[in-house]
């Protein structure tokens, strides 16, 4: 799954635009626009606002860790060499209130210009106000940063800030904002598909259908945590050593109901035996 | 979104962190002048990038980064029990560099080390004068220096292999352990070598170097690596660390210590050491928590107090053949094992 962070909508309108996304009339706290495989939240501005929203949304939508998150939106520019309508990927997002430093994985070619985000709790007009070694401002990034952090691998944590203005005009011009996202969106949609290949790469041996059986039967012999521990590590290691072999031999365990703890444990030891490489 | 392939790559060295603070070492110039098309991030402490939650050890290892730091704190370490002391009891190990170019399945840093990142400590000279001061103190000391790492295969990036070699020389009583699976001897053939550095050649049987050790050089490029370094004058050890069981064992081992001895000169074998695949239980739980899947980690292993291995019997069967094929060509005081 692909979830997509824009602070406000006329960030988020050529995204949505461009995948063809349908608003979830459902969602309430937050406007969320769903389609195949991607999801968009509209967080608000400013650092908390953003956090809450990226934390409610990879709950809501159960995120794994090799889902990625991408914030996109539009930056002020510090660095002069850069130019209006630019993409900028950043390689260090920078809270400015808790001077907090972050970093994104970047592991796949991409074709943007990178840099060095810095994050501040309110607009900021002119570069003289400007007190940190920055190549762009704006006022969610570290906040969607460090609240994905806390759910997905490092790597598939992204952000890609357009360009809009040079920190001299706090005026903002949706259909100009439109514009130069969506000259973007091409290079985005790329860099967010190479990303999701990298992760087949480190994809859980065990699939989603292995996960609901491991579960199901967890559930009918009402195992301890720590014995569901022991037959998810025991499943795992047995999709690993053995290759292509599927769990499915254990579906015969799924419509067992022990009557006693003895018998729990005696189905839990078959198991294990069943399950042993 | 569209199912079209994108047709991506990694990016290897594409970025190199680097700690303000090392900014002004000479080393960092060196290497930086390396990497003129990577992008620089400039970063207060080398943890914020090395110890960030949730890094993927396996994908960095395709696109992996260099981190340029200044090492403060302990630069030597009392050597752990599962590993080999060679008859040493002052036995340390010092780390200039944390991780490995290489990426072999079975290796115990995924466990150790929360990314793959290459970790460059530049101020190599505090670490020299730290081991001068204990050497002052102990008069026979034992440093191994390239055991997080392969000193050898990063030597034309940090030439830290024959940093170590120079310091060395001349210090009766200091013995330095260069191990490596690199056949980059050339990167050294200019160092004089000195009679109390040693390199350290970890050999595998061909199918587990082909199966588990990626990246690194084949068997023959390491056999012909060593011999040169005989050659040019270097003492020579040879590692058969981790063994690792399978079916056909026993003959491949046979056929590669033939061929090892039928290149390198027997009379110039410093020692070697012998110890089977084991890994503490720490790093066991670290690897299998963190979405590693390489399949030695899952295989059935003994549990013992601090590491997982093999079975006993399993062990002593590779450790006999071992021990029974090398005291073919070197004497019995010259061969050690775990």
């Amino acid at each position: 799954m692909v979830f997509i962070c824009c602070a406000f909508y006329a960030e988020a309108k050529p995204v949505i635009d461009f995948y063809g996304l349908k608003k979830n009339h459902y969602a309430s706290k937050f406007d969320i626009y769903e389609g195949e495989n991607i999801i968009l939240i509209i967080t608000g501005m400013g650092t908390v606002i953003t956090s809450a929203a990226v934390s409610h949304l990879l709950t809501r939508y159960s995120a794994q860790k090799t889902d990625i998150a991408l914030n996109i939106g539009i930056a002020g520019a510090v660095n002069p060499d850069y130019r209006k309508g630019e993409a900028v990927l950043c390689n260090k997002v920078v809270n400015t209130f808790s001077e907090r430093c972050f970093y994104p994985d970047i592991l796949v070619k991409h074709p943007f210009k990178e840099g060095t985000l810095l994050t501040y709790p309110r607009p900021v007009r002119g570069k003289e106000k400007v007190f940190y070694k920055g190549d762009l401002v704006d006022m969610e990034g570290a906040g969607f940063f460090e609240a994905a952090s806390s759910f997905l691998y490092v790597h598939n944590i992204q952000l890609i800030k357009v360009v809009y203005d040079f920190l001299d005009d706090l005026s903002i011009n949706k259909e100009e904002i439109y514009g130069i996202i969506r000259d973007n969106l091409q290079d985005i949609d790329y860099y967010i598909k190479a990303l999701v290949e990298a992760n087949e790469i480190i994809k859980n041996p065990l699939s989603y259908e292995d996960e609901e059986i491991l579960k199901k039967i967890a559930q009918n012999l009402k195992l301890t945590f720590t014995m569901e521990r022991r037959l998810y590590n025991l499943a795992l290691a047995y999709k690993i050593v053995k290759k292509d072999k599927d769990l499915g031999f254990l579906k015969e365990f799924l419509n067992i109901k022990p009557d006693s703890k003895r018998e729990v444990k005696y189905y839990f030891e078959l198991i294990k035996k069943r399950l042993s490489v | 979104m569209s199912s079209l392939k994108s047709g991506f790559r990694f990016s290897p060295f594409s970025h190199l962190y680097i700690e303000e603070k090392a900014l002004e070492y000479p080393i960092t110039r060196e290497i930086t002048s390396k990497f003129l098309n990577s992008n620089k991030v400039l970063i207060g402490d080398y943890r914020e990038v090395f110890t960030r939650p949730r890094q993927s050890f396996n994908l960095q290892k395709k696109a992996v980064k260099l981190i340029l730091a200044v090492k403060k704190g302990e630069f030597l370490f009392k050597a752990p029990e599962v590993c080999h002391d060679f008859g040493f009891s002052n036995f340390y190990y010092t780390s200039p560099i944390l991780n490995c170019p290489y990426n072999c399945s079975y290796c115990f840093l995924k466990g150790m080390y929360p990314s793959s990142n290459l970790v460059i400590f530049v101020n190599i000279q505090d670490y020299l004068e730290e081991i001068e001061k204990l050497w002052a103190e102990k008069k026979n000391l034992y440093i191994a220096c390239s055991y997080e790492t392969d000193l050898l295969a990063m030597e034309r990036i940090v030439p830290y292999s024959r940093r170590f070699i120079d310091f060395c020389r001349g210090k009766k009583g200091l013995i330095i352990e260069v191990r490596t699976k690199s056949a980059n001897i050339d990167a050294i053939k200019d160092v004089l070598p000195a009679e109390n550095a040693v390199l350290s050649w970890t050999i595998s049987t061909p199918f587990i170097a082909e199966t588990y050790e990626k990246n690194a050089p084949g068997i023959e490029k390491r056999v012909m690596a060593m011999k040169k370094a005989q050659e040019l004058g270097f003492r020579v050890r040879l590692c058969f660390d981790p063994l690792i069981y399978y079916k056909g064992f026993e003959e491949e081992f046979y056929k590669l210590i033939e061929y090892i001895f039928d290149n390198i000169d027997k009379s110039k074998v410093m020692d070697a050491g012998i110890g089977v695949f084991r890994i503490p239980k720490e790093y066991m739980k670290n690897i299998r928590s963190c979405g590693i899947y390489d399949e030695i980690f899952y295989f059935y292993y003994e549990e013992g107090k601090k590491v997982f291995s093999v079975e006993k019997s399993i062990k002593e069967k590779m450790v006999n053949i071992a021990v029974r094929e090398l005291s073919k060509f070197l004497p019995q005081e010259k061969i050690f094992y775990l």
